[in-house]
């Protein structure tokens, strides 16, 4: 009984303190002599980024005036995904995660994740000031799920040197499919184990192709499958020829290989997300960013980003520290460093006023890029099915010389299969 | 996984060894005075020691073994995600539905395309250089110990070592074959070459082990035996088929039996050098559960747990026929 009433009573006094605080602005409004608390987060930032997240949230951890101390658990995506739901059920689970955003229905949906639609009105935090397309990612129907703590698409980067070794103009990256092919041509010595541009199997790195030219895999709802179309099978052979019989692409890539070859100087262009802006730079790489190019259909990239998400069953004044802390993460100069020392593009308005960003080149060219961006299955709970079991497969195949529209049949019969099953 | 395993196994054979030595005692054949009792006990008091010391053993068995085994055949029955929403009893649905599915079909031949060439070629090659090392020389030990180290090394560290030792883009050995001019596939993307490749990876890694016990095994054989031989004009290849092969031959089973077992759980190399491609040709059946259950939608539980509870009583099988045709005296049954 004792329990329940002192229980009651920090409830009380934490949701004054929050109210006071909604006044005041958005800091201090889990309250200025709050009890200490402490809140863990799972994330899966195990590259460079990952050392940046540390530093900001230590820095959080050391200046916040609510005795509100965050611990980071840094672990690999599959390990987090493997562990999260037992752990939320058994209530050993953290007080917070940050993950993709494609997993936010999910959890949504199997009870793994808090309903936060109280956040803006609790914290003070103006959300017309972020990009409205940002946050919806972070919206199921009306109710909000996560807060956003990184956006990004898929960019095209290209190697400067290479480009002005192959005789092309270093400051005009290709801006049509066509263009791509003709520089990936020219920029290919195999003397010097030197490939045009990085084509690997992973689905996110080609769907831009296959949009480029006006095909698709699956609607938004995920209930029609689009695989089995002229257009794809045409961009499919674009690119088993640009591999196979061009050779301008090294075959059997990954993603993760593309990623070294490029640091290495062995690609002249492939398409990847900003993380890899940071360490690119850090290595002293002559490069480029710039938007996808270009097919008959026009240029698109897929979307991706996370977002912080309280999870289920989280007390009152766990909740008032884990929004606390989300509205540091949304604080401008958060916001500005996370853009400044990654390369991730910024989505706040304020920050987009801030003359160092503004200056920052680098994230120009990839604020620039961001603009053709483009919803895919992530959402979906069949999501990842439909990459593990559909396309990753139907590329390897693929790229190993297999006939395309047979390729396709077959991969559009196993999807029908996962659209059926759902 | 595979260290975790290892661990398991040790508690699995101590175990054992403790129920063997009970065993007697609960049949009342014990005799107290082997353990330094004064006063022989009556066979119900025996009986009741026996038991308290079998408790230790069947504590781990029943929670790490009987417990997970028994819930696994439990949620294979059950229509059970990741989440534990909706749970509901799905009979032998998820049964039926394995031995319509083709990629278990082919993770059945995957697992045991690996268990079939891994093991003996491990146990071959241990075979092969404990001829070598027969004597317990400071050179001999030398080489026993440069041949154990990849195995106390994680088997994640191994794996992503070869994986860019072998990568054709940015790899050594590629590199320097290119210098000599030989151009080399590249063997992790080649749906040829993945699995020989990650099957000679896992060789290189556990035959340091293997070759550690069948030395111990062969220091262990008689000298009397060779100088038996020798005096009948026995050669060196002679004696270690004759007197050295048939001396370990239970240690030979053992650790048959144990890489097999190892063998037919394969996860940790794949998942890191392959995770399974190229088109499913390094998929194992391990790898296709961790698929089912924890990487892809909608995390079938339930059906991840069928292909367990298939995998374990193939396991089973196979163990079982080793032990009671190839191996037979390995036991401690007869």
């Amino acid at each position: 009984m004792k329990k329940k009433l002192m229980c009651a009573l920090v409830a009380a006094s934490m949701a004054a303190s929050m109210a006071a605080s909604a006044f005041g602005g958005m800091t201090g409004f889990a309250g200025e002599s709050a009890e200490p608390i402490t809140l863990s987060v799972w994330a899966p930032f195990t590259g460079s980024d990952g050392d940046v997240l540390r530093e900001i949230i230590s820095n959080y951890n050391e200046t916040n005036t609510d005795n509100i101390t965050v611990e980071i658990d840094i672990m690999d995506n599959a390990t987090l995904q493997s562990k999260l739901p037992t752990a939320v059920s058994t209530g050993t689970g953290p007080s917070f995660v940050l993950v993709g955003i494609e997993y936010l229905e999910q959890y949504a949906q199997n009870g793994l994740i808090e309903d936060i639609s109280d956040f803006w009105e609790t914290t003070g935090v103006d959300k017309s000031n972020y990009y409205e397309n940002v946050l919806a990612k972070s919206y199921i129907g009306e109710t909000l799920y996560g807060v956003p703590m990184q956006y990004n698409l898929q960019y095209l980067y290209y190697n400067k040197d290479i480009f002005a070794d192959a005789g092309l103009d270093p400051e005009a990256p290709p801006t049509t499919m066509d263009e791509l092919k003709e520089a990936a041509v020219a920029c290919t010595d195999s003397s010097k184990h030197i490939y045009g541009i990085g084509l690997p199997y992973d689905y996110g790195y080609y769907c831009e192709y296959l949009w480029a030219n006006g095909g698709d895999v699956i609607n938004e709802e995920g209930t029609e499958n689009l695989l089995n179309s002229q257009e794809n099978i045409d961009t499919l052979t674009w690119i088993q020829d640009l591999v196979l019989n061009e050779g301008v692409s090294s075959q059997g890539l990954t993603a993760a290989d593309a990623d070294t070859m490029f640091q290495s100087g062995q690609l002249a262009m492939y398409t990847s997300g900003p993380w890899n802006i940071n360490g690119l730079t850090q290595l002293g790489v002559n490069y480029g960013i710039t938007a996808i190019p270009a097919g008959s259909a026009g240029a698109f990239s897929p979307e991706g980003g996370c977002s912080y998400m309280l999870t289920k069953g989280a007390d009152e004044a766990t909740k008032a520290a884990v929004y606390n802390f989300m509205a540091f993460w949304l604080s401008d100069a958060t916001l500005k460093e996370w853009s400044n020392r990654n390369g991730f593009p910024v989505w706040s308005y304020s920050v987009l006023e801030d003359e160092e960003i503004k200056a920052n080149e680098i994230l120009s060219s990839v604020s620039k890029a961001s603009e053709i961006g483009r919803d895919w299955h992530l959402g979906l709970a069949i999501g990842s099915q439909v990459d593990n079991d559909v396309m990753v497969p139907m590329m390897e195949k693929i790229l190993s010389g297999s006939d395309v529209a047979e390729s396709v049949q077959e991969a559009s019969d196993i999807l029908d299969g996962v659209i059926a099953g759902q | 996984m595979g260290t975790q395993a290892n661990v398991l196994q040790g508690l699995l054979f101590t175990c054992h060894d403790l129920y063997i030595q009970a065993i007697p005692m609960i049949m009342g054949e014990f005799d107290m005075k082997s353990m330094g009792v004064k006063k022989k006990k009556s066979g119900l008091q025996n009986q009741k020691l026996a038991y308290l010391f079998l408790a230790p053993a069947l504590l781990i068995l029943t929670v790490f073994v009987f417990v997970p085994l028994f819930g696994a055949v439990g949620i294979s029955l059950m229509n059970i995600d990741i989440y534990m929403n909706d749970i509901s009893f799905a009979g032998l649905t998820n049964y039926i539905r394995m031995f319509q599915d083709s990629r278990v079909h082919n993770a059945t031949f995957n697992t045991f395309y690996f268990a079939v060439l891994e093991v003996p070629l491990q146990v071959l090659l241990a075979l092969l250089l404990v001829m070598f090392m027969t004597k317990n020389t400071r050179f001999h030990k030398l080489l026993r110990t440069t041949f154990y180290l990849p195995y106390v090394c994680s088997m994640t560290a191994v794996s992503i070592m070869w994986s860019m030792l072998l990568n054709q883009n940015y790899g050594m050995l590629p590199y320097l074959l290119g210098r000599l001019g030989i151009q080399m596939p590249n063997l992790l993307t080649n749906t040829t070459w993945a699995m020989p490749t990650v099957i000679l990876v896992t060789v290189w890694k556990g035959f340091g082990y293997t070759l550690t016990v069948l030395s111990a095994a062969a220091l262990g054989v008689s000298n009397s035996l060779y100088e038996a031989a020798e005096l009948d004009g026995a050669t060196g290849i002679q004696k270690f088929l004759y007197v050295t092969v048939p001396g370990i031959r239970e240690t030979i089973g053992f650790c048959t039996v144990t890489t097999l077992i190892m063998a037919l759980q394969v996860f940790d190399q794949i998942y890191v050098m392959t995770s399974g491609g190229p088109q499913y040709k390094t998929e194992t059946l391990v790898g296709y559960i961790y698929n089912r259950g924890f990487q892809t939608a909608p995390y079938d539980l339930g059906y991840a747990s069928s292909i367990a509870v298939y995998l374990f009583l193939m396991i089973a099988v196979v163990t079982f026929l080793l032990r009671r045709y190839a191996f037979g005296q390995g036991g401690d049954e007869e």
